[in-house]
């Protein structure tokens, strides 16, 4: 599927940057997908792209920070409003986005 | 936390410096893996399998000592192992084993006993620990290395494959148990595999190196089989094998 975007909202990991996403559907089971995947993402890296947190299932977490360059801005939303570190998720803990 | 293909990124292994969980930790840690903790009975072995595992990319290493023919250390060795992760632990490894010399052990009582506790009782004694910890923390995942042998038990080798044939029933039943909790437990039925364990050993049928064992493991996590056959064509080899006549299985068993 093709979408077309507009600009990013002032949020900090806002996902939009005006341009296209293209999404495909890919079974898993072939033993080089995982590696695929991650050159794919080099690419989107390259080219200014990010990956949709929202949709994301296996992103390196070294890749984040490229991707959201404001990512230090939501920390420091988290670590005030959330000093205890209690929001939490899956995804969190995988990207490395919980701030601890 | 894993992501979508298994792959984990903080990894115990009991056993850490077998060649088998050596090779699955290279690939783990070329993947997402970044913190490893290696639990084994030998301080410099662990020490070398740390040190590769952060050539492929772990970021933390630690280890741990305990001797697998005491299962009274089992909860502790488990305890030391998850606080030196320090975070949530995606997946464990129960690579201890032994196999040992049939013809020493056969008839000695003590050296019987001691394949049982290696191979059977410290394992049972660990998951039991590894269990609780896993489901307490809501998920994870477990890798029990079982073997062909414990399909069907050979005469020449029934204390390592008796055992063994124990901690694979034991699986299937905590992996069953576990059914809901976000935990899963796997099952790594392997053929005989060119290692250290089997070094000096003539090459068995169907013998595989250990990076071949890895990577059906790899694939394994992906697709959440509950046995992982190495060879996969085993799987069917031993649907037969296991409903051979006892005279004829002497005599494929043999070789």
């Amino acid at each position: 599927m093709l979408k077309r975007f507009g600009a990013a909202t002032p949020g900090p990991l806002s996902f939009p940057i005006p341009g296209w996403t293209l999404a495909l559907d890919l079974p898993v089971g072939p033993k080089a997908l995982p590696g695929v995947l991650d050159d794919l993402d080099e690419l989107v890296l390259h080219a200014g792209g990010r990956i949709y947190f929202a949709k994301d299932a296996r992103l390196d977490p070294a890749k984040v920070r490229a991707m959201y360059p404001r990512l230090d801005d939501f920390l420091a939303v988290k670590a005030r409003v959330d000093p205890e570190h209690r929001m939490v998720s899956d995804l969190a803990l995988r990207l490395q986005l919980t701030g601890k | 936390m894993e992501n979508a293909f298994g792959q984990p990124q903080s990894v115990v292994v009991l056993g850490g410096s077998s060649d088998i969980a050596r090779a699955i930790v290279k690939k783990l840690c070329a993947a997402r893996a970044h913190t490893v903790v290696l639990c084994g009975r030998n301080q410099e072995s662990l020490n070398v399998a740390a040190s590769e595992a952060r050539k492929f990319g772990a970021t933390k290493t630690d280890t741990v000592l305990f001797d697998a023919e005491d299962p009274s250390n089992a909860r502790a060795t488990i305890t030391d192992a998850f606080e030196k992760v320090g975070e949530k632990v995606d997946l464990v490894i129960v690579a201890v084993g032994l196999l040992g010399d049939q013809a020493t052990y056969e008839d000695d009582a003590v050296l019987a006993t001691r394949m049982a506790m290696v191979n059977f009782t410290w394992p049972v004694a660990a998951l039991a620990e590894v269990r609780r910890r896993l489901v307490a923390q809501g998920s994870g995942r477990i890798l029990v290395m079982s073997s062909v042998a414990a399909v069907r038990v050979r005469r020449n080798a029934y204390l390592y494959c008796a055992a063994k044939a124990g901690l694979d029933r034991l699986s299937q039943g905590l992996a069953d148990s576990l059914e809901g909790t976000g935990v899963s437990l796997q099952i790594l039925r392997s053929g005989p595999v060119r290692s250290k364990m089997t070094a000096g050993l003539p090459d068995a049928p169907f013998a595989t190196g250990v990076n071949e064992v890895a990577d059906n493991v790899m694939r394994g996590f992906a697709n959440g089989d509950r046995v992982i056959w190495n060879p996969p064509l085993l799987r069917y080899v031993f649907a037969i094998l296991r409903h051979l006549p006892a005279p004829i299985w002497r005599k494929v068993s043999d070789r």
